[in-house]
């Protein structure tokens, strides 16, 4: 319930901060409606959603407050605990942005032959067996893909600052 | 209207597109029987695809993932108890008993036919009332236009999840996302914050293979340990095609009412068969002489579910093609093709490409014929793949959506939206704000936008959007769908026992 309070503010203090950016925008050269309007329009709908789930939350919290013991439920109530949970999660993202950044150094094809056995590495098992899995996919997914995209679609996938 | 699908019918019968609708459906299959793998998923990572193809190809690999992928989902649902998609649900509650019971083949067979004469009759649907409604859209001037994607918004953040708040919240968030980059009016430059990246405003493909495809798969990361490999192998896949039809023929009843729930569902924006198949089993057991036999592995729940989430197909694409609003996820990324391909969708689509429009409708009835034979005969094969760990498949389609997000614009920068936006969904999957809301605000909001402004600009007074008729219809409906769950929540809430 506090991560609904916690939404409910990041929207409100995100709509403000953009119908700050949205003010400054130029006014129109004829009449009245310039590109900030609908803008304004909707930020300001997102503010008072933002507003609304705080309430909503608040009163849940107070019904809750009331109810019996054996209604409450079990929270989460550490980030040890988030992290144990989400740990596949947040590795896999953190590869993934790892992958991005060196892919626009390094290019496509340099920076997929690290990513894909990497990964497969951190969250498969940790076989002989699997190693041929992990070297096969690999080789399909970099110099497969491509190949592929670069004769059937004509695309040329990222070839990196370096090069 | 017999000339106009004589048209359709030139455009799709070459090689070409008929083998795209055949490898669509496949691919639509093998998406759908995969747990864990949505359909939406698989249209996402299909369309960047679609790029270097004709707008009416790409259509036809769509409609056959689209296809595909609603009748694929019942493959794991029956043989592992776990369905491959939110549309199959019901259909595990009759037909993994089913296969249990020692009938696994008849069992998909069942859901195979069912799913084939759901989506056929569709098809009717999508062809006889496609251009009728088309034809009353384009009476509609800018009012009725901005009212309409109202509807369709509110609509859909009140279907979407079980928060009106959270839902509306996605759909403002996606309106926003799509007033980066430029005033569509003036062309002022908005929200840059001095970026190059989004001089251009956040490309579509990458926000929608973010939100749906990245998020999802890093959901299904979270269960990779889970996922159970008790198939049931030893059983044999045996069927007569022939008992089958007569089962289910039998069952007319049932049928006809459980395809009429999915047009029905499909049509709603937002709804989705992830109801229909639901709705359309409760409505089955609810009509039933001998509801206590539902969940023992009878037919007629297979049949209830399976008819209802492959009509939902063509009752989805109704107003998608008739009015450019899209009625579930599937048929917001084929919109997304559309726009891809220079083609704006809306009521004038009908009248400036019918070619397309027609060609669309003869791909989709093809598409179901595919699915048939694709289910009947590649069964056995398509077994095999429930097999293939989430350590292979995982790292692979992150890279291919790497791929997907950069090859339409070539520009390195779409790889990162990819990435923020598949960080903001797996977020808001994890505090069940909906997606879809969003996705449509993204692809509505210029749309929403230049009608709304387009309209003050021709007239300045803002009572013209409740004193026209048909813009008051639409508000009504956007206010109703709105306060419905509030009156819902009031009239089921438990009555307090008053003192004596």
């Amino acid at each position: 319930m506090k991560a609904e309070k916690l939404i409910g503010v990041i929207i409100i203090a995100f709509s403000a901060f953009m119908y700050y950016q949205a003010d400054r925008l130029p006014p129109p050269k004829f009449g009245t409606l310039g590109a900030a309007v609908f803008p304004k329009i909707v930020l300001t709908l997102l503010m008072l959603a933002g507003g609304s789930l705080i309430l909503q939350n608040f009163l849940k919290g107070r019904r809750a407050a009331k109810a019996p013991e054996t209604l409450r439920t079990q929270k989460i109530t550490s980030i040890n605990q988030v992290l144990g949970q989400y740990q596949w999660v947040i590795l896999a993202f953190f590869c993934f942005f790892a992958y991005v950044l060196l892919m626009d150094f390094a290019g496509y094809a340099i920076s997929t032959f690290i990513f894909i056995p990497t990964l497969m590495w951190l969250i498969g098992p940790r076989t002989k067996s699997s190693l041929a899995v992990i070297a096969v996919t690999t080789m399909a997914m970099t110099f497969g893909v491509y190949y592929g995209f670069k004769t059937l679609f004509n695309v040329f996938l990222p070839a990196g600052r370096l090069f | 209207m017999l000339e106009l699908l004589a048209i359709g019918f030139q455009e799709i019968f070459h090689p070409y597109p008929l083998l795209l609708i055949f490898l669509g459906t496949i691919g639509g299959v093998v998406v759908g029987l995969i747990p864990g793998f949505t359909v939406t998923m698989g249209a996402a990572l299909v369309l960047p695809l679609t790029f270097g193809m004709s707008s009416i190809e790409g259509l036809c690999a769509m409609i056959g993932v689209f296809v595909g992928g609603m009748a694929g989902g019942q493959i794991s649902g029956i043989l592992i108890g776990i369905p491959g998609t939110p549309s199959s649900v019901a259909t595990v509650f009759d037909g993994f008993p089913m296969a249990k019971k020692g009938e696994p083949g008849r069992a998909l067979a069942i859901g195979t036919w069912s799913s084939f004469f759901g989506g056929l009759f569709s098809a009717a649907v999508l062809i006889f009332f496609t251009p009728p409604l088309a034809n009353v859209a384009l009476k509609f001037g800018p009012w009725e236009l901005f009212s309409l994607v109202l509807f369709g918004l509110t609509v859909i953040a009140s279907l979407s999840g079980k928060s009106l708040t959270k839902g509306i919240i996605s759909g403002l968030l996606g309106l926003l996302a799509a007033m980066f980059g430029a005033d569509p009016m003036t062309g002022v430059p908005r929200f840059n914050f001095g970026l190059h990246g989004l001089s251009g405003g956040f490309s579509f493909l990458p926000v929608l293979i973010g939100l749906f495809a990245f998020s999802q798969l890093m959901t299904t990361l979270e269960k990779k340990d889970k996922v159970s490999q008790a198939l049931i192998l030893n059983a044999k896949l045996t069927w007569s095609n022939f008992q089958v039809i007569v089962d289910i023929f039998r069952r007319t009843t049932n049928l006809l009412r459980s395809s009429m729930i999915g047009v029905f569902i499909g049509a709603l924006p937002g709804a989705g068969s992830s109801i229909s198949n639901l709705l359309a089993y409760d409505q089955t057991v609810k009509a039933s002489k001998r509801p206590e036999q539902f969940g023992t592995g009878i037919p007629d729940g297979i049949i209830a579910s399976e008819s209802a989430n492959n009509a939902t197909c063509g009752g989805s694409l109704t107003p998608t093609i008739a009015l450019g609003i899209p009625g579930d996820a599937v048929s917001a990324i084929m919109m997304g093709a559309l726009i891809l391909h220079g083609i704006q969708p809306g009521p004038l689509l009908i009248v400036n490409h019918p070619k397309l429009v027609y060609g669309v409708f003869v791909a989709f009835v093809l598409a179901h014929f595919c699915m048939l034979a694709v289910m009947l005969y590649g069964i056995h094969a398509f077994v095999r793949l429930t097999r293939i760990p989430i350590y292979v498949l995982f790292p692979s389609i992150l890279a291919l959506c790497a791929v997907g997000s950069f090859m339409i614009h070539n520009r390195f920068f779409d790889i990162w939206v990819l990435f923020i936006f598949g960080v903001l969904g797996y977020l808001m999957e994890k505090f069940k704000i909906p997606l879809t809301p969003m996705i449509l605000g993204v692809i509505l909001g210029p749309m929403a936008e230049s009608n709304f402004t387009q309209a003050l600009m021709t007239d300045s007074r803002l009572t013209l959007f409740l004193t026209r008729p048909i813009s008051l219809f639409f508000i009504l409906l956007s206010v109703f769908s709105v306060v419905y769950p509030f009156l819902r929540f009031y009239y089921n809430r438990p009555k307090q026992k008053t003192s004596g």
